[in-house]
């Protein structure tokens, strides 16, 4: 416990932030993981190996800690912020999830259908490479690529979305000006 | 990809990361290896991101 240093653990607080907002893409959520996560990296310090990756180690306790709150959520259903609550049955996912699921689902639907099935069984049913190789009757390097490609043309999709939106925004800007 | 990740990790370790098939042992390094690397992590954290997608889109129905 001695051995520990806190400093460097409140001084490795900003890249957790910003690793917990690629995660989530929402502040509040992810300043609890971030709090959520010291706590655990508190609460083991013992564990943490002297002269090992601080960032690394502490990374690992925070992406474990977003799976588990994924878990929990598909379990549970989304939390909403009191503010957003209208009082409907429904249980909702916040707009800015709604939006982007929609786009995601988009640009699922573009992938061919061996890219989407390597995809769901990998995400969704948790299989292994080795185990949808298997299933498939394929290479493990099939996998692997098919994989590789489904992903790398989502990202691609997803930045193009980007740059669109960004570029509207910038003309909606110079046209209110 | 930067020359010191090219060395021990190939661009296939990243989708091996995000999937859980690396060992924790190779998770760490290739995180330390990657913070010089500012592309290829944010190509990680998409991928991560990707599969959160996945989960909240195509996972079981909640009850």
């Amino acid at each position: 416990m001695s051995q520990f240093d806190f400093d460097a653990l409140e001084a490795e607080i900003p890249h957790l932030r910003r690793y917990a907002r690629s995660l989530t893409r929402e502040t509040t959520q992810a300043d609890d993981l971030v709090q959520d996560c010291l706590e655990r990296a508190i609460s083991r310090c013992e564990q943490f190996q002297v002269g090992t990756n601080l960032r690394s180690w502490l990374f690992t306790i925070l992406r474990n800690g977003h799976i588990d709150e994924c878990r929990k959520n598909q379990r549970r259903g989304p939390m909403i912020p009191l503010e957003d609550w209208t009082g409907d049955a429904a249980v909702a996912p916040s707009q800015e999830w709604t939006v982007e699921l929609r786009e995601f689902g988009q640009s699922f639907d573009r992938l061919r259908a061996d890219e989407k099935d390597i995809l769901l069984r990998i995400a969704v049913n948790g299989q292994s490479y080795d185990d949808i190789a298997e299933h498939l009757d394929i290479a493990i390097g099939t996998v692997k690529s098919r994989l590789s490609r489904a992903r790398k043309r989502l990202r691609e999709w997803e930045l193009e979305g980007a740059a669109v939106t960004k570029a509207t925004s910038s003309d909606q800007m110079r046209t209110s000006t | 990809m930067s020359g010191a990740v090219v060395e021990i990790f190939t661009p296939a370790d990243i989708h091996r990361y995000v999937d859980g098939e690396l060992n924790i042992n190779d998770r760490q390094a290739l995180l330390e290896l990657l913070e010089e690397d500012p592309d290829r992590m944010a190509e990680l954290m998409a991928y991560e991101r990707q599969n959160v997608l996945l989960v909240r889109k195509f996972g079981p129905k909640r009850a």
